[in-house]
């Protein structure tokens, strides 16, 4: 062994490097659930014949190595930092923006899609039972916050995009749109930096827009307490990117000042709680689910409002800080997850007699999303 | 199972490591055929029958030509089987659809077959095996007796997916009579973990650029897109290739074997001509020793020279995929050939380095446009996008965009590229002193620890909304 030359020594930390992996992989326990990915983890697939012939098992094998790797989510950080190092202005969908905010991308949308969609809040006016249709798309924080974007990038098609489902709804439904409202206030922290959601005040200036056209009772700022329940918040984009160096961000809760007991039923009416919020989800890594428990197919809201209004809610996760403002203009409040909602949704409006039903959501599901067309069964 | 996955770099390889250098010397070849047929039939489970029987097949043929030595007519009957069985298979597997698909086109049928999967490293392995019966024949070599060096020669996992392709008559000796070293175990690791950092690090981030500007609808193909596009590709597939015959050739080592160079910093090429003499050497070798000479090579006159570098380059093309592109691309590459041969290549070599490396560079740019578009009318588009004949602009915001996003990355796959970093790597990392030797270790370090973070990320799965 020539131990001046650097073969000798390359030879001798690659064994090392490789079977220390190897112990690793063989004597480390085997994790079910990774928080940062927020899904299950493969676990060792059953050896049998027909799984080796077809390859499946091959695979599963293969899956199950990498999703049980040592040191996985940190091997993910350091692609991700390296990635910037390297000049790349995003990974894996989500841009560094500036002052370490994380933007995620618009992919596009064509114009089939809209027409289609457009189709469906038609579909959905029609079997609405007589019920206003609302529809509020919230954009991306990409096509609100611009200056913070990397150089180039532009989220014009997601304007454009939703321009023209304006015009193609007009005759249908009432379009809200609270985008001059959230520019006009950029400054505030209306996006979080590192999560594709609005936070709770952007979600209050957006609310109010809606006030606006929907003549529901208006409110000032000043009328909400903000309480601050997490400051540690680190949110989908950071998990998405796996960039590490970002500042977490804070999630606020605005109680108003002269809130009343509610009732909020979920899980096909199985289960009861009388909050708007889950607050041991603040436990979890994805803090945002502290709003509703996280996404149900269902969820019903008893406000204890004395309003003759019951409201349905077409939504994604973008409504689940936005539904605490209206608890005070309708009796009840019902929200349907249409990824998860299987029932002929114009069977329910039959049978409930919603006085509006609002369709809410971000600009970016609504348009890549294939199960908001389920509003036109 | 691929060189650039966790299984492989971390739970394969250490264990083959380990019973391979921990067995006796006659156990090894049996114990690298064995770790070979599980590496195959990881990814293969069922056609790794069609491997085998290739396998036995000319074994046994190899023995019946040795058996026949005195014998021309049974010899060359013998020959003429393998060649027709082996290219069979080949053709069967891969050509089929190709062949049916021009059937159709040509005579306005519609005949259906059910596409095949295409059995994995079978352009590679029946090429080896024929290099080694055609050999035989011609008494270069002396047929292999026993059936497990045969096996090992022709399954060995280092170069059986991927190349570079070995001739028999290459690694004959080493087959029997090899010893590994430190020294060359080190030399292995240090090719290995630079072959896998150009794959990973490098082919597989600027592929990204190409994907992105590859789905580009044709009105918004500007001249910049257009270009970073295909230049990303010009870099990917060089760094893709060479670097999975680097990895090869740096496993070769680690068990004792030297496998021929494959690459040889191809895009400092000053001529068509050198390009090739650069450019999956394995292949091109093969070629010649195999196609061209016994056509007679440039031993019978200019014309009969320059039908035969057509005939070659057609098959060039044709190996490199089952389609008309494919074919397109050897034959343009037989034309610029020709023309050099029998016009300018002497001066284009001999001339100012920036003509002879221009014209080469973009003779071969523009080969990869066709090299990568099945569909000869995107293709046409696109090299008009090129030119800006298009009328989509110079450049749009997406082009600068991708400009901005990976144009560092772009410039540092240049200078890998070149002569410059291969010096940089043998004159004063390999060969320098102690300092510079420690930061090269480090720097193998680095490249080991992210080729690993890439391969994880590969696998990195995230989702926005728990999945029930």
């Amino acid at each position: 062994m020539k131990w001046k030359e650097s073969h000798s020594w390359s030879a001798l930390l690659f064994l090392a490097g490789t079977f220390l992996a190897l112990a690793a992989c063989l004597l480390g326990p085997d994790r079910e659930f990774s928080p940062q990915e927020n899904r299950s983890l493969e676990q060792r697939p059953v050896l049998s014949l027909e799984g080796v012939f077809s390859g499946i098992y091959m695979k599963d094998f293969e899956k199950y190595v990498s999703d049980q790797f040592p040191l996985r989510d940190f091997f993910v950080h350091a692609q991700a930092a390296s990635q910037r190092w390297m000049g790349k202005q995003e990974n894996n969908g989500v841009y560094f923006g500036k002052d370490g905010n994380l933007f995620q991308r618009f992919s596009g949308v064509e114009r089939k899609e809209i027409e289609s969609k457009a189709k469906a809040i038609a579909s959905l006016a029609e079997h609405g039972s007589g019920a206003k249709v609302y529809l509020m798309l919230v954009p991306s924080a990409g096509a609100v916050l611009s200056e913070q974007l990397p150089p180039f990038v532009s989220f014009d098609a997601e304007r454009q995009a939703v321009q023209d489902l304006a015009n193609q709804t007009k005759e249908t439904a009432v379009f809200v749109d609270p985008y001059a409202a959230l520019e006009e206030h950029r400054q505030e922290e209306i996006y979080y930096r590192t999560d594709h959601h609005w936070t709770t005040l952007g979600a209050y200036y957006g609310w109010q827009e809606l006030a606006r056209r929907m003549q529901l009772s208006p409110q000032i700022l000043e009328n909400y307490i903000p309480k601050i329940v997490s400051d540690h918040f680190y949110g989908s984009l950071y998990s998405q990117s796996g960039y590490p160096f970002v500042e977490p961000d804070q999630i606020r809760l605005f109680h108003h000042r002269e809130e009343k007991p509610i009732t909020v039923s979920f899980s096909e009416g199985k289960k009861r709680r009388n909050t708007l919020y889950e607050l041991e989800n603040l436990e979890k890594k994805d803090q945002y689910t502290v709003f509703l428990g996280g996404n149900d197919s269902f969820l019903r809201v008893d406000t204890g409002s004395l309003a003759p209004r019951k409201l349905l809610i077409l939504k994604d996760s973008f409504a689940n800080c936005f539904v605490p403002f209206l608890t005070r203009d309708f009796k009840t409040i019902d929200l349907v997850d249409l990824r998860y909602y299987n029932e002929d949704i114009s069977q329910r409006m039959k049978r409930e007699g919603y006085t509006d039903i609002l369709v809410l959501y971000s600009a970016k599901t609504f348009f890549e999303e294939k199960t908001p067309g389920k509003m036109a069964w | 199972m691929v060189f650039s996955s966790l299984l492989f770099l971390f739970l394969f390889l250490p264990t083959v490591f380990f019973f391979y250098f921990l067995s006796p010397k006659k156990w090894r070849n049996g114990i690298l055929f064995l770790s070979s047929l599980i590496f195959y039939g990881w990814g293969e489970p069922v056609y790794i029958g069609i491997m085998l029987f290739s396998t036995f097949f000319d074994y046994g043929n190899g023995l019946l030509l040795e058996k026949w030595e005195k014998n021309p007519r049974k010899k060359r009957a013998v020959l003429l089987l393998s060649l027709v069985v082996n290219l069979g298979i080949l053709g069967f597997f891969k050509y089929t659809g190709f062949f049916v698909q021009t059937i159709n086109d040509l005579f306005s049928l519609t005949i259906r077959i059910h596409p095949l999967p295409l059995p994995l490293g079978i352009s590679f392995y029946t090429f080896q095996t024929l290099s080694y019966t055609i050999d035989v024949y011609r008494g270069k070599v002396k047929a292999q007796h026993h059936l497990v060096n045969f096996g090992t020669y022709v399954a060995m996992f280092p170069q059986l997916v991927a190349g570079p392709i070995v001739r028999y008559a290459d690694i004959a000796k080493e087959m029997t009579r090899r010893q590994e070293t430190w020294v060359l175990f080190g030399q292995g690791v240090q090719q290995f973990l630079l072959g896998l950092g150009k794959k990973v690090l490098l082919a597989n981030n600027v592929g990204l650029l190409w994907d992105t500007v590859k789905a580009l609808p044709m009105d918004n193909m500007t001249v910049l897109s257009a270009w970073l596009g295909i230049l990303a590709f010009t870099f990917q597939i060089y760094f893709d290739f060479s670097g999975y015959s680097d990895m090869a050739i740096g496993l070769g080592k680690m068990f004792g074997f030297h496998f021929m160079k494959n690459f040889d910093l191809p895009y400092t090429a000053r001529s068509i001509t050198e390009f090739w003499s650069r450019w999956h050497i394995s292949l091109s070798t093969w070629f010649k020793e195999y196609v061209y000479i016994p056509l007679g090579g440039n031993k019978q006159g200019k014309w009969k020279q320059y039908r035969n570098i057509f005939i070659v380059w057609m098959l060039t093309g044709f190996w490199h995929g089952a389609n008309w592109n494919f074919i397109l691309w050897g034959l343009y590459y037989a034309f610029f050939l020709v023309l050099e041969k029998a016009f300018f290549r002497k001066k284009v070599e001999r001339g100012p380095r920036w003509l002879g490396h221009g014209y080469t560079m973009l003779v071969v740019i523009v080969g990869w446009v066709l090299f990568e578009h099945e569909d000869l009318n995107r293709c046409l588009q696109f090299l008009g996008a090129m030119v800006g004949a298009k009328g989509t602009g110079l450049a749009d915001s997406s082009g600068l965009y991708q400009l901005l996003n990976y144009g560092g990355i772009l410039v540092f796959c240049g200078f890998c590229a070149t002569s410059a970093c291969t010096r940089l790597k043998e004159r004063y990392f390999q060969e320098g002193s102690g300092v510079m030797q420690i930061f090269f270790l480090g720097l193998l370090a680095l490249i080991f620890f992210f080729s690993t973070a890439y391969i994880v990320k590969d696998t990195y799965n995230p989702f926005l909304y728990f999945r029930f």
